[in-house]
């Protein structure tokens, strides 16, 4: 089924988030392309069988409620304490808009 | 025999009774990891002060003639470096989170500490729990006692290799796919996945939410149960958590000991058997089954014909969950951020962030999950891949109407070389193959030695599964199959 090309796993990266060199990109191609004509195999065995239901989780997920009280939970001096850049007690991120926005 | 050498009940039987201290013991094993550890790189960071101090209150509370805290307080024990421990570094074996300090503890970090279990440190892993060999942690590989040039398993092979080099009598793992079991089988350790729920994830770094789980390492079967029951039970802090009384693993354990299997339904998975198998692993597998039929089980084959699918659909399930999870690791509120210069956005930040932060096999998983979430694919893989999930759980339900436990192999050979599959992931993939299934459906699975290989002389692994929730059942098998067949780790080399 798959055959991926170069610019397929770019795309894949840049959805990501995932910056990857050129270098990354000639070894991931191929190693992804493997893999995926690997686990395709799945949509063998459903394909006669599509009544099947899919299951998401071993564990029935139900809602979990607990009563609405306050509890303490991290300081707003433990909830800084791994941020890259903080600044007036907040978290100092780089710009999100562009310049034209 | 030495302190080092002696077992997690043994240890805590005389520190209880006031014949040996905890500090002493404690001391004892962080010697043994100055001294052995340049050679295996099985800790991450080692917290000689942290542990000393939990040591000493476990001796304080012994000498004012209060009762220990836990059948275990005192003992030492190494913790993977996957779940958290307020001020103590945790890495995931990844750069992204170098020298973070996690603002909380664990479930089941808090565990111990009540339990009065001293953490001697975090041991080495693949990155964000993603591999088979521990060759994927971003600080190096963790090397296996008994052949040095070999892997010790993964991803927790920190915490086994640190086991069966004495380093630590007790350890922690976590298993998503296989990650306690193998690694405990190359190493001629007992490795245990508990029930999916039985243990909490709160602070457990989430690589596959729905099949993560965390569990004991240790080198006996009594061992495990011990500490299973110390971190086990329900936690209101992880909606997963089964809120259920904890399987009698301890008692458990004991009734196996006695050696007895009679009236024991013992059913052996004819899938994981043939090519791709190591000689010296099916022999030894073989010699374990007769051995079981000498204990008195009845022992029969049973056919789990779509555990052939449960390869490529955890290969789906685990990198689509990943890819979401890791979507955290964002260089917003923690970890590594590379490129904030003031002109760059956050969009690019993130992505230069994430691409020195990340090694080959996480970004590997990254995409083949953003791949099968994304729309025109979805159905075909990540779809197929949940309703093979469900084929699984069926066949497990079939089989468990007929038998107690299943038994197979944990692992298709022994341990291989390092940097021997590193250059091919699907190769890597197939180390999982026998541990799987009990991820997906969620059940119990642990792997206990079952001597070594005859053809290179390395350890090998019997697996034993049980049904969700009756981890007792494959702890008594286990137990009862250690008694009989004896020590494995008193053959291996001296460091």
């Amino acid at each position: 089924m798959p055959n991926i090309s170069r610019d397929e796993v770019a795309h894949l990266a840049k959805l990501a988030r995932l910056g990857v060199t050129d270098e990354e990109l000639d070894t991931f191609a191929p190693q992804l392309d493997v893999i995926l004509e690997s686990v395709a195999k799945v949509s063998e065995v459903v394909g006669t069988q599509q009544d099947v239901p899919p299951t998401s989780h071993a564990v029935e997920l139900t809602n979990v409620f607990r009563e609405d009280e306050v509890r303490q939970g991290l300081t707003q001096e433990q909830a800084l304490s791994g941020a890259p850049a903080a600044e007036d007690g907040r978290f100092r991120v780089p710009r999100i808009l562009g310049e034209e926005q | 025999m030495s302190v080092i050498k002696q077992t997690a009940a043994e240890l805590a039987a005389r520190i209880h009774s006031g014949e040996l201290s905890s500090v002493d013991v404690t001391q004892a094993h962080l010697e043994r990891i100055s001294k052995v550890d340049e050679q295996l790189n099985a800790f991450r960071h080692v917290d000689a002060d942290g542990a000393l101090e939990a040591a000493a209150k476990v001796d304080a509370d012994i000498a004012a003639g209060k009762p220990p805290a836990s059948p275990l307080a005192g003992v030492p024990l190494g913790l993977k470096d996957v779940l958290t421990t307020q001020g103590v570094p945790t890495t995931c074996g990844s750069k992204t989170l170098e020298g973070w300090l996690p603002p909380y503890d664990a479930t089941v970090t808090r565990r111990l500490r009540e339990a009065g279990v001293p953490i001697l440190g975090k041991t080495n892993m693949d990155e964000f729990a993603m591999g088979s060999s521990t060759e994927n942690s971003a600080y190096g590989p963790t090397r296996n006692p008994w052949d040095t040039s070999r892997i010790p398993g993964g991803s927790g092979g920190g915490s086994s290799a640190a086991l069966a080099a004495f380093e630590a009598p007790l350890a922690i793992g976590t298993d998503t796919g296989g990650s306690i079991r193998q690694p405990g089988a190359v190493t001629g350790t007992v490795g245990v996945k508990p029930t999916y729920g039985g243990v909490s994830r709160y602070g457990l770094v989430a690589f596959s939410s729905s099949l993560d789980q965390a569990g004991p390492c240790a080198r006996t079967v009594l061992d495990a149960a011990l500490l299973h029951e110390v971190i086990a039970g329900h936690d209101p802090l992880d909606s997963t958590s089964i809120d259920a009384p904890v399987p009698p693993v301890v008692e458990a354990a004991k009734q196996g000991a006695n050696g007895d299997l009679t009236g024991v339904k013992v059913g052996v998975v004819t899938q994981f058997t043939g090519e791709g198998y190591q000689r010296g692993v099916l022999d030894s597998f073989q010699a374990a089954v007769e051995q079981l039929r000498a204990l008195g089980a009845d022992v029969v084959e049973i056919s789990c014909p779509s555990f052939d699918y449960a390869l490529p659909a955890y290969y789906l399930i685990a990198p689509s969950e990943c890819s979401s999870n890791l979507a955290r690791f964002d260089a917003m509120r923690y970890g590594l951020r590379i490129g904030d210069d003031g002109d760059r956005s956050a969009e690019e930040v993130m992505s230069l962030s994430r691409e020195a932060g990340f090694g080959p096999e996480v970004k590997r998983r990254i995409m083949i999950g953003t791949y099968a979430l994304s729309s025109g694919y979805y159905d075909a893989y990540y779809g197929s891949a949940q309703q093979v999930r469900t084929l699984i759980t069926r066949d497990f339900a079939a089989a468990y109407e007929q038998v107690d436990v299943l038994v197979s192999p944990t692992t298709p050979t022994t341990a291989f070389r390092i940097g021997e599959r590193v250059d091919d992931p699907m190769a890597m993939y197939l180390a999982d193959l026998c541990t799987i299934p009990a991820n997906l459906a969620g059940n119990a699975a642990m792997s206990v030695p079952s001597g070594l290989a005859d053809d290179d002389g390395l350890p090998v692994g019997l697996q034993i599964m049980a049904p969700t929730l009756a981890d007792d059942r494959m702890y008594r098998v286990a137990a009862a199959y250690e008694a009989a067949r004896g020590p494995v780790l008193d053959q291996i080399p001296e460091l």
